[in-house]
């Protein structure tokens, strides 16, 4: 486009006060129809009057209408870039398994109590793994450890989140109360998990163990950390210390949001 | 063109060496000022596709989290920002027509409309940093919580898209104050009101946020 199709635009006071008109009148059509409930349309309509607001600001004060084309293809190609990036995100969000949605109205993660009980939940079981794998997909533990254990989640490749089929390295130690302090009191960038039940942070203990080669056993001692006695059938888990960390769902909920 | 031009008593501008003249100067500047803009959008971008991702999860949640916020107090801002908007392109066209004193009285409108703006939005941050409205982890308001326990996401998002906002409208309160200064020198004329043309566009672009921030977070939340 040659320069020389150029000029400097005055808008006619008449054209400014028209559109100043036109966007008070919007304002208060938009803040009027506010006032009813039309459900689902309520946003469509409201997006809407702001387009035609915002499309009145960039033709006429900003200009638009008496520029040139590359100067509109510049601006308009933001909105076509943000389009895109509203899209997919929609895509991946209306792709994810009804599993990893999040629930309605309540927290992102999964409900914080409930699940299976199990007598002796330091030890490693095929039901307390299957539990495990459970918790750590509602948890979201997947999102930075990977669906496989490799760390290689989509959040936590940045931060470099644990590959759990290296045996190397694990600054608290590989026995399963050793994960289970670490999903107590959280380790750099990995987060505490002290409100979810004893048994599920047993479980996904066993199941992030389960992806490496064989772990140290626990003994008496690395156990009575958290108030386990192994001699005793139950651990001492039904009247001891440690049920204390289970809290009401609300109270979770509440947490979860609040961290 | 309508009107009479004055183009007596102006400061003369000087185009820079690699430019041919004067227009090959303004309309390369307003190319780079456009490509800012696009910049612009895609810096709320983001903050824009989390709110709407959140508002669809947690609909409920920040439909009654938006009610808590005064909507008569976001509608005053929104006539603020409109009539500011038009007060540059007043000032523009005074500028072009070589009407010195009407462009400074726009400019002092402009800006006396940004301060106004913020002033209001001071309100409104006080009064919920008052009940303990507060983004995310802040948030305290066990009332609010319990109604609606995604209440502190809507609130980090409500801080950080009209926090972001009022920055812009902060500089431009500052490069309205720093034009307001040039045309006190007579340096803005119809020859030259690039820095004018170029600020004027940017508060269009804070306008234009706010045209969409308003309706998405006080109306139908």
């Amino acid at each position: 486009m040659s320069k020389d199709q150029h000029h400097h635009h005055i808008l006619a006071n008449s054209t400014s006060l028209k559109v100043l008109l036109f966007l008070f009148v919007f304002t208060f059509l938009t803040v009027f129809i506010a006032r009813f409930d039309f459900g689902a349309l309520n946003f469509p309509i409201a997006m809407l009057i702001a387009s035609a607001k915002a499309m009145a600001v960039m033709l006429y004060f900003m200009g638009l209408k008496y520029d040139d084309n590359q100067n509109r293809a510049i601006f308009f190609s933001g909105f076509a870039f943000f389009g895109l990036f509203v899209f997919f995100v929609a895509v991946d969000f209306f792709a994810r398994p009804s599993s990893q949605m999040p629930p309605r109205g309540q927290s992102f993660f999964a409900e914080v109590t409930g699940g299976p009980s199990f007598e002796r939940p330091w030890e490693v079981s095929e039901e307390i793994l299957a539990y495990g794998r459970e918790v750590y997909f509602d948890q979201a533990c997947h999102t930075c450890h990977g669906d496989e254990g490799f760390g290689d989640g989509i959040a936590g490749i940045a931060i470099g989140a644990r590959s759990f089929h290296d045996g190397e390295g694990w600054k608290n130690g590989r026995r399963p109360s050793d994960v289970y302090k670490t999903l107590m009191e959280g380790l750099g960038a990995m987060p505490a998990y002290p409100t979810i039940s004893v048994a599920a942070r047993w479980a996904v203990s066993h199941f992030v163990l389960d992806f490496g080669p064989e772990p140290p056993a626990d003994d008496a001692e690395s156990l009575a950390r958290f108030g386990i006695d192994p001699s005793l059938a139950d651990g001492g888990l039904g009247s001891g210390e440690e049920e204390r960390a289970t809290i009401p769902v609300d109270f979770a909920i509440e947490r979860y949001i609040l961290r | 063109m309508a009107g009479s031009v004055d183009t007596e008593g102006f400061k003369e501008h000087h185009p820079a060496h690699h430019f041919k003249d004067a227009d090959h100067e303004f309309f390369t500047v307003k190319n780079g000022m456009w490509l800012f803009m696009l910049q612009e959008i895609l810096f709320f971008a983001p903050l824009f596709v989390a709110y709407f991702t959140f508002k669809f999860i947690y609909f409920e949640d920040f439909q009654y989290s938006a009610a808590k916020l005064d909507w008569k107090l976001g509608a005053v801002n929104t006539v603020i920002l409109i009539v500011s908007s038009f007060t540059v392109v007043r000032a523009v066209v005074a500028a072009q027509r070589g009407n010195n004193e009407g462009l400074i009285e726009n400019l002092i409108y402009t800006i006396i409309c940004g301060f106004g703006f913020m002033i209001v939005k001071a309100i409104e941050y006080s009064s919920k940093i008052a009940d303990g409205v507060l983004p995310g982890a802040w948030m305290n308001n066990a009332a609010l919580v319990e109604a609606a326990p995604q209440a502190p996401l809507f609130y980090s998002l409500y801080f950080m898209m009209t926090g972001l906002h009022a920055l812009h409208v902060a500089v431009g309160i500052g490069l309205f104050a720093w034009l307001l200064l040039k045309a006190k020198r007579r340096e803005l004329g119809p020859k030259y009101y690039t820095p004018l043309e170029m600020t004027g566009l940017y508060w269009h672009f804070v306008d234009l946020v706010w045209i969409y921030l308003f309706p998405l977070l006080y109306l139908v939340g």
